[in-house]
């Protein structure tokens, strides 16, 4: 009961003012240029901004004083925590509704083979975790300020990170045909981020339950 | 079973520690605590809360120990801070769907009467609320979930006089059930003085003192003596001095002093005031 609570404090706060809908709608025009573009690249934005809405939040939760204050009702710092990434996996699942949509829409204009959900699903889940799943224990520990810049940080290494398995994916595209090097991402990608998501979720309970306000 | 009991907390800051204390808050009695800004009133209520961590002692309200596993207690305290944390996006009618979903005697009837009773628009959005009108309604939400015990931290700082009566007489009414207690910290002492039973005075990280109003209204007085009459004076007896160009003026424990004196009646506020002097 006291997790519906918080998660209707989440829903009203992401209804407010029309963000979900905004982003939907950017989405949207995203995978409308990649299909007009045969460029499914463009499908990973919808996940990823929808996915870090909740994240965004924390913010917001600070400077009105919401995350201090919530700590006064019934609700423990674990059930605050697990609201937030409760609401990443509701976007998540909203943004790969949205996606798949368009998905259909790209294979039947195109004439396209259905096997590239098996490659695009989970790039495009792979995609919109990384934000939150990083984002959230360090905003969440460090707090708004500290938390971004820390962010950022990480952000620069993870750039690094992702051209090492760039190299990777080229080395196993090289030893064999193209289909090797998608095969790879795909399998890292439904794999290591829903992992490191739920690594994410642990940590951050861990670490709010020893802030002080 | 006394609403609050504290014993031995303490906590240790860089630059400020609040030294260990004890203090008791019996059931069905309102305590004011009191001290100047940074004294340590909101560290104290905070520890009670659960917001941050006591380096040492002992906490239990309503006869449960203070600790992370102290959810449900917090059912049945109404809590009001000095910054209504309320999301700036969400309206009344918002809350009390937030509200409904926590607390499990959570009365929508009642917090609604509160709204109207204090003429609160239910669809503005809480952002673009007053000051008295975010206190109002954090108030209105604290007394909609049939707490036992209420603490509030600074609830009429920055308020004009007529919010703070209000929200004195709305404190009033709420201690008339003999079942229900309250905590409210201030650094404006005449607030207080009108509803306390019990004050607590915190200066520097130190508790001074935590006595029943009317026992120290009464064992208390001023009185005006020049420094030899001062020097007479058994040291015990005075609580605090203020020196002026041809008088002195001192705060002192009737009982310890000759009856030749006539004392006047004192204030909590020259109470406080003269004890953190003193201090100094």
């Amino acid at each position: 009961m006291i997790m519906k609570g918080l998660l209707v404090k989440e829903r009203y706060s992401l209804l407010s003012g029309g963000k979900i809908l905004y982003l939907l709608v950017f989405g949207l025009a995203f995978g409308i240029l990649g299909i007009v573009t045969r460029s499914t690249f463009f499908f990973v934005y919808m996940g990823f901004m929808l996915a870090m809405l909740p994240y965004s939040s924390l913010a917001g939760d600070e400077l009105s004083g919401w995350e201090s204050y919530s700590l006064t009702m019934p609700c423990t710092r674990g059930q605050y925590v697990s609201s937030k990434y409760v609401m990443t996996l509701i976007m998540l699942a909203i943004s790969t509704a949205a996606t798949s949509l368009l998905l259909v829409i790209y294979c039947l204009i195109y004439h396209e083979s259905f096997e590239i959900f098996t490659h695009m699903l989970p790039i495009c889940i792979g995609t919109s975790l990384a934000m939150p799943t990083l984002g959230l224990p360090l905003m969440l520990w460090l707090g708004n300020e500290k938390g971004k810049v820390v962010l950022v940080l990480i952000g620069c290494l993870a750039g690094v990170l992702m051209s090492f398995v760039a190299g990777l994916s080229r080395t196993a595209t090289s030893s064999g045909t193209p289909e090797n090097g998608i095969r790879f991402i795909t399998t890292l990608m439904l794999v290591v981020p829903p992992v490191l998501f739920f690594i994410s979720w642990f940590a951050a309970v861990k670490l709010f339950e020893r802030r002080e306000f | 079973m006394n609403a609050i009991e504290i014993n031995g907390l303490t906590k240790v800051y860089k630059d400020f520690e609040l030294k260990p204390f004890d203090l008791t808050l019996p059931s069905g009695c309102i305590m004011g605590l009191i001290g100047e800004n940074g004294a340590g009133k909101s560290t104290t209520i905070k520890m009670l809360l659960g917001l941050k961590k006591c380096d040492s002692g002992t906490m239990t309200i309503l006869g449960e120990k203070v600790d992370g596993s102290a959810q449900m207690l917090r059912d049945r305290i109404g809590v009001v801070l000095d910054n209504i944390g309320f999301p700036q996006e969400l309206n009344a009618a918002q809350i009390d769907k937030i509200m409904q979903s926590t607390y499990t005697k959570w009365d929508s009837e009642k917090y609604f009467s509160y709204i109207d009773r204090f003429s609160l628009p239910r669809n503005k959005k809480f952002k673009n609320y007053s000051k008295g009108m975010k206190m109002r309604l954090g108030i209105a939400a604290a007394l909609s979930h049939n707490a036992e015990l209420l603490i509030l931290d600074e609830p009429t700082s920055g308020l004009d006089p007529l919010v703070r009566d209000e929200i004195i007489d709305i404190l009033n009414e709420y201690t008339l059930d003999e079942g229900h207690s309250v905590l409210i910290s201030s650094h404006i002492v005449s607030d207080l003085e009108k509803i306390c039973d019990y004050i607590a005075f915190l200066h520097k990280g130190r508790l001074m003192l935590c006595e029943e109003k009317d026992r120290l209204l009464e064992q208390y007085g001023f009185i005006q003596l020049t420094s030899e009459q001062l020097k007479d004076l058994e040291p015990s007896a005075i609580l605090g001095t203020k020196e002026h160009k041809f008088a002195i003026e001192a705060i002192v424990d009737k009982n310890k002093i000759p009856q030749s004196f006539e004392t006047q009646p004192v204030t909590i506020e020259e109470l406080f005031i003269f004890m953190a002097k003193e201090e100094k």
